[in-house]
């Protein structure tokens, strides 16, 4: 079996050093640590519930090599909410605009909006759906998880005129 | 049992250390979208996973004199975002555009991409077309492979065990393009994708072109046949005719749980027009034939 | 028909949101597979290597001596290894409904999906090794994979216990149809075949198990059937008492989490370590080893006047139940029931036949029944129109069933029936936009309509009922506890909804207890489109005698507090206790003398009356479904469901004639969903619905001789943000349910009429029809190079 490896990441803000195999993924590393919010739903990078944020870049951890993270910084769903405004703004109209049934590709889908909204995403629906086709949900259609990152778009200003 | 050792190389020399070290143990990781699935399924197993993720000099687009230079650690949003690439080589930019899904592109590379050679690599028919070339080291010397010469069959490549990709280089074309046909929008393997650029003389003529495909073959292939087909001749329906009645030669598709053969060979000759006729700059249409 | 009385609701028909929305926001929900526990063990089922075989047997040694794996179980270690399946129904309806429930193989294999064995380890990894080491003895056979063959005379035994492939028989019959056809002036005939279908939720099965200091066998599993602790408990011969689930929020469920899933293998692996035991499903375990959307081949043979009156139809549906009974028997009466849709044949007959295969089980999936036989009613009413040289919503409108009509059982439904209102809504809203031939971009253009019915609430002959409790607290908050398992559609918050409205409360002064079997009264399945219905009105049931004390006693403060009056005459007046108690309105956390609303009490005043005075605080209610007897199957008549909801769905795509690909452009979704409680959620559920079964549409899962080669996401392909359209949503509100307020079941209807509404579209584009669910690009572009050959 292989050997376990210390892995330095700072993780919602907190600098952490867990015990990982060598070629243990993100996901693993995570949820072995009780960071539950990553979800994981497929383990092939096909569904996008395990989405975090790496060095501000919206990556599936399931598929990402979590050695090869050493040294970076990942922020979680979770984590973002209780530090970031952004974050907490598009977890608000999710809530509000009934974006959540099963709640399952919830985490990932903030994240993928977060990253959207970061790099200047408009209040643009197409623009929306492409940002978060990475993220598979079963239960709602997309149509109202749209709405919630749209209405967060507007809220800051981002309508196309 | 998974058996693994990891080990972080900081810099190319680094990795070109480690490679040589490790030889047939040594297996490089970049963006990982590719390894961890391999890893999982325990298609890959007993090795040292190298870690290039962080090597800096090997990420970047760079434009000069007319060429363009991509790092093989570039990630595909850097491309699928890139303003340079969308004017001066259309082709790349737009496989990058329909590469997966946004969060998978912030991690995969274009290195990983070509090296992992599967017949479906999106990256690899716009390279082809734009007829790149792949910057290759090993420790103590360098090498260029011409992109047609890269892929050897379903996930081989002439790259040996101590060899890492630098690059891959092309002369700017912003007459090229690239179409993918998938079953769905996004996070889709590719069913067919074909690429193509040209140059033409002031009368019209094609003087200079390529085409390619991908997954019609064990590997992305050339269109030879489909190119000479129109090489010299100015784009009407009869040289189009041609073009697509040309591609059948070019390819040997296969049934798989994604389409028929029969289907790879009826639509392959038709995105290949399209792409044409798009690099010509005619406006072929897109949705169908009316 | 009944409409509900009218009431002003301040809360009702809000969007209002969940009470478990902003933990699933922030992270914060566990799900079956958050859960750790000290000294926890890895569960790991090995499956079978073959869809068909005949199990010789299993050495199981190596696998026992891999140091760190503590229990390798086979069916010799089951307690009771065959037991019959239950849904949680109250009644034993037994005969052909309970099919035998195997926990692990003995005999012969039936499919890929039948577990051999159990592990438990301390690692995944260790269990995952330790199956590899289990020796097991097959001999292959040759299996049936198709239910038309395995009913054929001498084909493939599919089960060592019964001998015939034969699950079951039911007929529907109204009018004479044998007569009726001399009557026809066009007989249209086809064949349909609706294709099996993933559940695909995001979260697979999962969960763990341990034994509570009280010998308590406890489980954390995510489950649509809370009730399978009976079951669980039969397999372990342990009392009842014994074996709790406590619920946890499923990630998705739509059908595949009503069978049993992980719980009997947790509990067998808990019991035999004497540890927590946890097991997750992989992807590919969940997409191979769960049940499937019943496969089934559909013959439809259809009288019409040439003035486009429907006259007769004969159906005759064979359906592939694959290697268990499960829930086939139930979707099987689906099927018949819906076989001749929702039109008025004055005569028409539907049989259908279920089969064993050696292909994955078929059970529930959203739409159970009622969504194959919709496609293939809806495709086949298309057909006859182009052939009438009608238009697709003239001749549905026409024969369209309308209040007071039969359904073909004979039984007349007693909520409204919206048909007539859904096509007209639907088809003006699809001509604001001109059908055109082509688009601009040179795509040809197609237009689809379709139209369906389906029940909300179980089969009428289970005696189904559900309750709710709720207890005051001192505060004025109520304390709402059911034992109903959230799946994602919000069952839990709409409770505390309705119970926030009748107390006249803000929605989170109502906390919701849910989903444990042992401390929440139990309220029966999430299925069927059921929990609305059922403990919404149970819920009701539950407010009322508590409304009545806290009437009777804030008439009594209010009396005490305002009168007697002095009126201007010197008069002094005074009513009575009751005609104050029959004038209150309950609102704005206040209870209210309606004719002067300045007269009034804080709700947790009355309360604290109450209980000075040691009055109840507390009540559960119960409400129990329309109950008849289990019918004659082979001549059904009568209810066999308490009411219908009905759907209508319009469609525009465009398709690319040289490549197949096509684009939904647009997709409008409407439903009489009599009263929708929650905005938000109604229509979650009608966008979701219809995306979920367009994604039918394309979705493969490529089985081959009983093995799913599409067995991951990245080749079992549901809809992602930029294929599904944006969803139009209709909702009418008629208020003509048996739900509370008059509400109706929308979470299955809301995914039927979709399918054969863009596979009409599909058909309308190209010009050639498609008698199959799945309609890739592939297809398509089959279908149009074999017209233009067939024209040349």
């Amino acid at each position: 079996m292989s050997n376990l490896l210390p892995l330095t990441l700072k993780v919602n803000g907190e600098e952490k050093t867990f015990l990982a195999s060598p070629h243990a993924s993100l996901l693993r590393v995570l949820r072995d640590n009780y960071y539950w919010d990553v979800k994981c739903g497929c383990e092939e990078g096909d569904c996008g519930t395990c989405t975090v944020l790496l060095d501000g870049k919206a990556v599936k951890s399931c598929i990402t090599l979590a050695h090869n993270c050493a040294g970076h910084e990942v922020w979680t769903d979770k984590g973002l909410g209780y530090n970031d405004e952004i974050t907490r703004m598009i977890q608000d109209a999710f809530v509000e605009c009934g974006s959540i049934q099963c709640g399952f590709c919830t985490p990932g889908m903030i994240v993928a909006a977060k990253h959207y909204i970061d790099h200047g995403g408009i209040a643009d629906r197409k623009e929306i759906r492409k940002a978060i086709s990475g993220n598979l949900c079963r239960c709602t259609g997309y149509n109202k998880i749209v709405d919630a990152i749209y209405k967060v778009a507007v809220e800051l200003g981002r309508e196309v005129r | 049992m998974k058996n693994f050792e990891f080990i972080k190389a900081p810099d190319v020399k680094a990795a070109l250390a480690l490679l040589d070290k490790e030889k047939d143990h040594a297996y490089l990781v970049a963006g990982s979208t590719n390894a961890m699935v391999d890893i999982r399924a325990g298609k890959v197993n007993d090795r040292t996973l190298i870690g290039i993720r962080d090597i800096d000099a090997l990420s970047g687009i760079k434009f000069s004199r007319g060429k363009i230079t991509i790092g093989a650690g570039t990630t595909i949003s850097e491309i699928a975002n890139s303003a340079l690439l969308a004017k001066k080589a259309p082709a790349l930019f737009q496989a990058a555009n329909d590469f997966a899904d946004p969060t998978t592109r912030n991690s995969a590379t274009i290195g990983g991409n070509i090296a992992n050679a599967s017949p479906a690599a999106d990256t690899a028919p716009p390279l082809l077309a734009l007829k790149a070339e792949v910057i290759i080291a090993k420790k103590g010397s360098k090498r260029r492979v011409p992109m047609e010469d890269f892929f050897l069959g379903v996930n081989k490549t002439v790259l040996e065990k101590d060899e890492l990709i630098l690059a891959v280089e092309f002369s700017a074309n912003p007459h090229s393009a690239f179409y993918k046909v998938g079953l769905r929008n996004a996070m889709a393997i590719s069913v067919v994708t074909a690429a193509a650029s040209v140059r033409k003389d002031r009368d019209g003529k094609i003087t200079d072109v390529a085409i390619a495909l991908g997954s019609v073959a064990p590997k992305p292939v050339r269109a030879y046949n489909a190119e000479k087909a129109v090489l010299g001749k100015k784009l009407d329906d009869k040289v189009i005719a041609d073009l697509m009645k040309a591609v059948a030669k070019d390819i040997s598709p296969i049934d798989d749980v994604r389409a028929s053969a029969e289907y790879r060979k009826d639509v392959a000759p038709v995105i290949v027009k399209r792409v044409l006729c798009k690099s010509c700059g005619i406006c072929a249409n897109e949705g169908g034939t009316k | 028909m009944t409409i509900t009385e009218k009431k002003n609701f301040r809360l009702v028909g809000n969007r209002v949101p969940r009470h478990d929305a902003i933990a699933k926001a922030r992270g914060e929900q566990l799900y079956s597979d958050d859960w750790v526990m000290p000294n926890m063990l890895y569960g790991k089922v090995l499956r079978s290597k073959y869809p068909s075989a005949i199990l010789k047997g299993i050495d199981t040694s190596k696998a026992k001596a891999l140091p760190g794996v503590h229990a390798v179980l086979t069916w010799e270690d089951v307690p009771l290894n065959q037991e019959v399946t239950k849904f949680g129904q109250m009644r034993d309806v037994g005969g052909g409904f309970e099919g035998l429930y195997k926990v692990l193989a003995h005999g012969k294999i039936r499919s890929k999906a039948e577990p051999i064995a159990l592990v438990a380890a301390e690692t995944q990894e260790l269990a995952e090794e330790a199956c590899k080491l289990i020796e097991v003895d097959y001999e292959v056979t040759e299996g049936v994979y198709d239910p038309r063959e395995a009913l054929k005379d001498g084909a493939y035994l599919v089960s060592s216990e019964d001998d015939t492939n034969r699950i079951m028989d039911t007929m529907i019959r109204m009018g004479d149809v044998d007569s009726a056809w001399d009557k026809c002036d066009l007989i249209v005939e086809n064949d349909f075949y609706a294709t099996p279908h993933d559940h695909a939720y995001l979260e697979t099965e999962s969960g763990m198990a341990w034994i509570d200091e009280n010998g308590v066998i406890t489980m954390r599993v995510g489950t649509q059937v809370l009730e399978h602790y009976r079951t669980i408990a039969n397999v372990m011969k342990m009392p009842h008492t014994k074996i709790r689930n406590m619920g946890v929020p499923m990630g998705g469920g739509f059908g595949g989490k009503e069978d049993i899933t992980v719980e009997t293998f947790l509990c067998l692996l808990t019991a035999a370590t004497r540890r927590p035991v946890k097991m997750v499903w992989s992807r590919e375990e969940s997409i191979e080893c769960h049940s499937k959307r019943h496969p089934e081949y559909l013959h439809y043979k259809t009288g019409v006047t040439k003035d486009g009156h429907v006259v007769a139809q004969e159906v005759n549906i064979v359906l592939d139940g694959g290697s268990y009974t499960y829930c086939t028997p139930w979707v099987q009466m689906y099927s018949t029931m819906n076989g001749a849709g929702c039109y008025h044949f004055p005569n028409s007959r539907c049989t259908s036949v279920s089969a064993f295969t050696n292909n994955t089980f078929s059970s529930a999936n959203r739409g159970f029944g009622a969504t194959q036989t919709n496609f293939s009613y809806d495709r086949q009413m298309d057909i006859i129109a182009k052939k009438l040289g009608m238009s697709p919503y003239e001749f549905r409108r026409m024969n369209v069933l309308r209040n007071g009509d039969p359904q073909h059982t004979g039984f007349v439904p007693q909520g409204h029936v919206a048909l007539t209102e859904l096509l007209d809504v639907v088809w003006e809203k699809l001509n604001e936009v001109p059908k055109v031939d082509y688009l601009p971009d040179g795509r040809k253009f197609g237009r689809g309509i379709a139209c369906a019915q389906m029940g909300y609430g179980r089969l009428c002959f289970l005696h189904d009922n559900s309750r709710v409790a709720l207890r005051l607290e001192l505060d004025g908050t109520v304390t709402l506890r059911a034992g109903v398992p959230d799946l994602g559609g919000g069952q839990g918050s709409v409770l505390a909804q309705i119970a926030a409205e009748e107390f006249g409360l803000p929605i989170e002064d109502v906390h919701p207890y849910v989903m444990d079997t042992h401390l929440t009264p139990l309220c029966g399945t999430t299925t069927a489109t059921r929990q609305l219905y059922m403990s919404g009105n149970a819920c009701i049931e539950a407010c009322k005698p508590l409304k009545a004390a806290l009437a009777r006693k804030a008439a009594e403060i209010i009396k005490a507090t305002w009168w007697p009056v002095t009126t201007e005459a010197g008069y002094e007046w005074e009513p009575d206790i009751a005609n104050i108690e029959g004038q209150l309105e309950f609102h704005d956390r206040k209870i209210y003398y309606a004719p002067d609303p300045q007269k009034c009490v804080d709700f947790k005043t009355v309360v604290a009356h109450i209980s000075n005075e040691g009055g109840e605080l507390f009540n559960e209610g119960q409400f129990n479904a329309p109950a008849v007897e289990v019918p004659d199957l082979s001549d059904i008549k009568g209810q066999i469901l308490p009411d219908m909801t009905y759907t209508c769905h319009g469609v525009d795509v465009a398709v690319d004639e040289e490549t197949g690909e096509y684009e939904i452009l647009r997709l409008i979704a409407a439903i009489d969903c009599g009263k929708a409680i929650n905005r938000n959620s109604c229509e979650g559920q009608v966008e979701g619905g219809a995306i979920y079964n367009l994604g039918w549409v394309r979705e493969d899962l490529h089985w081959e001789n009983g093995i799913t080669k599409a067995n991951n996401f990245s080749t079992y392909l549901i809809p992602t943000a930029v294929d599904a359209p944006d969803v139009e949503t209709i909702l009418l509100e008629s208020r003509g349910g048996i739900g509370p307020y008059g509400a109706k079941g929308v979470g299955e209807p809301a995914d039927n009429s979709i399918c054969p509404a863009t596979v009409n579209a599909l058909s309308d584009a190209v010009g050639v029809e498609f008698f199959c669910t799945n309609v890739k690009p592939e297809d398509v572009l089959k279908a149009i190079k074999e017209k233009n050959k067939k024209n040349k």
